[in-house]
């Protein structure tokens, strides 16, 4: 079954990475470089913080633009390409096929994140800002993050159109980053049970948020981490059987 | 269309929108400058930054500091800068430039030092780990406020964060001899001497101690 | 028996609201190790549903059915099938090595046995030369024999073609041709759909004609040796119009164009014009076989099969013909 599963990964891997998602490292490059000339010199006694808070937020978000510009239509592709069919036709369920194309997104993504952390510690450490180890714990957490928006866009691919997925995908990351502020705006009102059962379905993205104490320095406490950790471990774990469950009730025409 | 076509209508058309880019800006800058309009309101602000807090202070840190440099060259009067610094730190509450630059400009363009020290108290209770609040509410203070004393109790409170400790030290020092208390102010010298890693900072304490040594002969006193 | 499929319903809903369409009404098939079955049909007849209920790619509504001794959609049935979808573009960004090398990776083949397979499956494909490029480069002809070769990785058992003709060019056509009859003699099953009557004659042991959602009927051998042409067309130039007359006599009918002329002439009789044609000096520009359409067919073997036609048939035909 892991064999299956990576395979699946492997390939779905080199796939994505061939097909100019690599742009986005050039384009975190380009937003660090270009941002930090023109901010920094309007930031007197905070550029430091500037570049990295730049950098931090821009390694987030280009992540989760490639989950919407190619995790939504990761199964829809295979679908139209009839490479699907292909697959769902050799000794291999249909729950090892999205774990390995859930599995070959995260990799990609890894690959990314990666790449841009080690163009944010060269600029920190050209620019004499130095890198500092507490940063560390913020792109990890922007990592879980993409974990758990990665499993929503395989969700939403396994049934809808890759417009409607990543409209889905970005309303959730939408409705997760606000949640937190939103609940306490709603608490404050006296609570709202809908709104509270509602943020409990979308994926609580103020919890991988771990920029401001990296940034900051008052450091990440371990707890802190290790609930994120299991927060996100269970929710992939819910989206994926849920896409699984959608998926394996699906003909393909 | 043929390549000759394209190629006689292109450079027109880069062109006439090259004019009309001139004309759109020269518009937008003979618009009545509203410098607020440019963030949302301070509830909303944590909404429209989704999660990338930091990155959004950072950009109202920036407003802020141009906002400020406008009003240097007699471009507003400040009546809008309290806008500027509630968003940067309604974004990032533990942004400290925002509460320093608030408390100097309070203090100073606006002569009240007391919000001022209050601004400093918010943002040393945001961070409660870091000297920097303590350091500005003590050097506001002795400035603004001639009130040496006070000064050097926040002093002291920020030596306790290792990275304002050398400056508020030496501070202190300073204060110390000016208040009379020559002993205390050689002793601090003696201390900064010694645990000091700058080279000039080392010959300033030198020079400070010889010159309290000085002072200390004249009045008979002893050399701690 | 390779495979079952016994009185499957099968419809799809679509639209906005969700409209029912029923595809396939009460299917029965089977098919015997060792045999070439062709599923024939018009477009939007239910050969690619019927494929796909099989390969557990769609669910049938109701009906039941196996694959290899297993339930329908059972997992290590597939190991012992390969598959060609209809129309297939695939992964565009891998090679047509790496594409191959992912299929053996599902059905778990490695080791240095694997780079030979893979090798010997392009060479037999003639893709040996683009072994390196990706697929998007490759034409779509390219891609489908791409497939063929993907199907056999793991020298299955039961090969499932659908429309493997499609797209290929007429040396592609042979050679998907040949691949069929090849994995005959090697006994093994392949089912593939179609709409070129063509393809049947030459590879087939027994046809079904789906028609209205169901198995209409179905083409033995015997059957299939009637699906040889109604008549010729021969095209031939450099005749006088002396000689056409003459020729004329012969054919069903002729047509001049030019200084070309078109002959349609009864099967039986094409060897002889040809012959004259050219005794007088004529010279040969084409000759094809004309086929009664898909619809026809059907209709023939109905009326050849219905008690009625069979009656009349003893009473007028002599001894041995079957016309």
């Amino acid at each position: 079954m892991l064999q299956r599963v990576w395979t699946i990964a492997r390939w779905t891997m080199v796939e994505l990475l061939r097909e100019r998602v690599l742009y986005v490292v050039l384009l975190f490059a380009a937003v660090l470089v270009g941002g930090s000339t023109v901010l920094t010199p309007l930031t007197p006694g905070a550029q430091k913080k500037v570049v990295v808070d730049l950098g931090l937020a821009a390694i987030d978000a280009l992540g989760i633009l490639v989950i919407l510009l190619s995790g939504t239509s990761i199964v829809r592709r295979d679908m139209d390409r009839r490479s699907l069919d292909v697959l769902l036709t050799k000794p291999l369920t249909r729950l090892e096929y999205l774990g390995g194309k859930w599995l070959g997104l995260v990799a990609t993504l890894l690959v990314l994140t990666v790449a841009m952390s080690v163009i944010l510690i060269t600029s920190l450490e050209a620019c004499g800002f130095g890198w500092q180890a507490r940063y560390l714990p913020a792109i990890l957490g922007s990592g879980l993050g993409m974990l758990v928006m990665a499993s929503i866009a395989v969700l939403f691919s396994t049934f809808t159109s890759p417009m409607l997925g990543a409209l889905f995908t970005l309303a959730l990351f939408v409705g997760g980053s606000l949640s937190e502020g939103m609940l306490r705006t709603v608490g404050a009102a006296g609570g709202n049970p809908l709104l509270e059962s509602l943020s409990l379905a979308i994926p609580n993205m103020g919890l991988f948020n771990l920029r401001g104490d990296a940034v900051h320095g008052t450091g990440v406490v371990p707890g802190q981490f290790l609930v994120a950790s299991c927060y996100a471990v269970l929710y992939v774990a819910t989206a994926l059987t849920l896409a699984a469950t959608v998926f394996r009730r699906r003909d393909f025409r | 269309m043929t390549r000759h076509v394209s190629l006689f209508v292109l450079p027109i058309l880069l062109v006439a929108t090259a004019v009309a880019g001139r004309a759109g800006q020269a518009q937008v800058r003979a618009r009545p400058k509203r410098a607020v309009a440019a963030l949302p309101g301070i509830p909303f602000l944590e909404f429209t930054a989704l999660g990338y807090r930091e990155a959004a202070a950072d950009l109202a840190w920036m407003q802020a500091v141009q906002y400020y440099g406008q009003h240097r060259q007699g471009g507003n009067d400040l009546s809008e800068f309290g806008h500027f610094l509630e968003a940067v730190n309604t974004l990032d509450p533990r942004y400290e430039h925002a509460y320093v630059l608030g408390a100097v400009v309070l203090a100073t363009d606006g002569g009240d030092l007391d919000a001022a020290l209050e601004v400093l108290r918010r943002g040393a209770r945001a961070n409660p780990e870091s000297g920097t609040c303590a350091f500005e509410m003590g050097f506001l203070s002795y400035v603004i406020g001639n009130d040496a004393d006070k000064a050097m109790r926040y002093f002291a409170l920020a030596e306790q964060d290792a990275e304002q400790q050398e400056r508020a030290h030496r501070f202190r020092a300073f204060l110390s001899r000016r208040l009379g208390r020559l002993e205390t102010a050689y002793l601090l010298w003696q201390d900064l001497y010694k645990s000091t890693e700058s080279p000039s900072l080392r010959i300033v304490a030198q020079e400070s101690m010889r010159r309290i040594e000085d002072e200390l002969r004249q009045r008979g006193q002893v050399v701690p | 028996m390779v495979l079952r499929l016994q009185n499957i319903q099968k419809s799809f809903t679509s639209g906005f609201l969700m409209r029912r369409r029923q595809v396939l009404h009460g299917l029965d098939l089977s098919i015997e190790a060792g045999e070439a079955y062709a599923l024939l049909g018009a477009n939007g007849a239910g050969k690619s549903t019927t494929l796909r209920i099989l390969l557990g790619l769609a669910r049938p509504d109701s009906g039941s059915g196996s694959l290899l001794g297993k339930p329908l959609g059972d997992c290590a049935a597939r190991r012992r099938l390969g598959y060609l979808p209809e129309n297939p573009t695939f992964h565009e960004q891998l090679t047509a090595r790496e594409f191959l090398r992912y299929g053996a990776g599902l059905l778990g083949l490695g080791g240095p046995e694997l780079a030979a397979r893979i090798d010997e499956l392009l060479e037999r494909v003639e893709l040996a030369s683009a072994s390196q490029t990706r697929l998007r480069k490759l034409s779509k002809g390219m891609v489908q024999r791409l497939g063929l070769a993907q199907a056999l990785l793991g020298d299955p058992e039961l090969l499932v073609l659908d429309e493997p003709m499609s797209g290929l060019d007429p040396p592609g056509r042979k050679l998907v041709r040949d691949l069929i009859l090849e994995q005959r003699q090697q006994g093994k099953t392949v089912l593939f759909s179609t709409h070129i009557l063509s393809d049947v004659e030459v590879v087939c042991t027994r046809a079904g004609i789906l028609r209205d959602g169901c198995v209409a009927t179905e083409l033995c051998l015997d059957d299939l040796t009637r699906l040889r042409a109604e008549s010729v067309e021969l095209t031939v130039s450099a005749l006088d119009e002396r000689d056409e007359r003459r020729l004329a006599l012969l054919a069903q009918s002729t047509l001049r164009a030019g200084r070309i002329v078109h002959f349609t002439v009864a099967p039986s009789e094409a060897q002889e014009l040809l012959q004259a044609a050219l005794d007088a000096g004529g010279r040969l520009e084409s000759m094809q076989p004309r086929r009664a359409s898909l619809e026809d067919i059907y209709l023939e073997v109905a009326r050849l099969r219905s008690p009625a036609a069979a009656a009349k048939r003893r009473d007028s035909v002599p001894a041995g013909g079957d016309r």
